[in-house]
């Protein structure tokens, strides 16, 4: 079968991203406003491997409604800690730390070695592992047959 | 003077013999960087129910076939690879020299096999397909069409 683990590893690891960006910020001292600039959240694992870094321009915090949080990035790293493996970037997005909801108009691309997924305007649930981009979508598989259920090596590897 | 049409009622088992090689010569070509594409308006992806339901004018081009729909759903396997296609409202099939349109396709990768509803019709080198239901066979090259199936031949003008 092809090796297409693609959209799932968004969730897997996108949704770990986002939560601690959330638990991150929430942890901040809270007054009528807080804004953070050019704030990077590391998400570590137990032997020291970086496993994501979470950065963003800024954050702005409110009472009772969802922060604003511009440029966002979040590299996922393979084991070496080094490596990028994705890249999620939007340059803005509303998120909710309550239901675990990132939304924005803007756009959103999402990279990696097998895919590039881009396009303007999506909601993000964390909790229920949900993404819905609502225009303009563009999802490019790499080394991938529709042809049969075998990527292209895979099939030359027998 | 024959008639331009020929109809014949049948359920048909097709062989392209060329059309396996070229196949196989264009795939190899392509395994250095094979792209599939895929795009639409909207997207709505449940990894819970390891579907992703692309909506609004959907385009799917990749080297072995080019497909447009009002909706494809793309469903997964619990290992997270691709198990079937899912497509409705207007779909349009390319491939190996074939031209479908049906209301529904459902194409499944584990056995290769595409199966057209909804007044499914095939082209092919002068020649039209239709029944109620067509499957095609795609590493086979095998076609089937039942109940109903009829073939409409077209011959250029004035050949015998």
């Amino acid at each position: 079968m092809a090796q297409i683990r693609i959209l799932p590893r968004i969730f897997s690891r996108g949704t770990r991203g986002i939560v601690l960006c959330g638990w991150f910020l929430c942890s901040l001292p809270l007054g009528a406003q807080t804004d953070v600039a050019n704030f990077k959240v590391p998400d570590i694992d137990e032997n020291g491997v970086m496993l994501s870094m979470l950065t963003g321009g800024s954050a702005k915090m409110f009472p009772q409604k969802p922060m604003q949080i511009t440029k966002l990035r979040i590299d996922f790293f393979e084991s070496d800690g080094k490596t990028v493996k994705m890249k999620i970037v939007s340059p803005f997005c509303n998120y909710d730390p309550r239901g675990g909801v990132a939304t924005s108009e803007d756009r959103i691309r999402i990279d990696s070695p097998e895919f590039t997924i881009t396009g303007k305007g999506y909601i993000f649930e964390s909790g229920n592992s949900r993404i819905e981009i609502k225009n303009d979508v563009k999802v490019i598989l790499r080394n991938l047959s529709l042809k049969t259920s075998k990527s292209p090596k895979e099939s030359n590897d027998e | 003077m024959m008639n331009k049409f020929i109809l014949l009622p049948l359920c048909i088992c097709s062989v392209l013999p060329g059309i396996p090689f070229l196949s196989a010569f264009a795939q190899e070509a392509a395994v250095e960087e094979q792209v599939t594409e895929i795009t639409s308006d909207k997207l709505f992806f449940d990894y819970e129910e390891k579907k992703a339901i692309f909506t609004g004018n959907v385009v799917v081009t990749d080297p072995d076939l080019q497909l447009t729909a009002d909706k494809l759903v793309v469903t997964m396997t619990p290992e997270d690879e691709i198990d079937r296609l899912d497509a409705e409202g207007n779909v349009e099939i390319k491939m190996e020299g074939l031209h479908s349109r049906s209301g529904k396709a459902v194409y499944t990768l584990g056995d290769s096999k595409v199966v057209l509803t909804d007044g499914p019709q095939v082209s092919r080198e002068g020649s039209v397909m239709t029944a109620e239901e067509i499957t095609y066979w795609r590493l086979e090259n095998r076609m089937e069409a039942f109940p109903r199936a009829r073939v409409i031949m077209f011959r250029e003008p004035g050949s015998e």
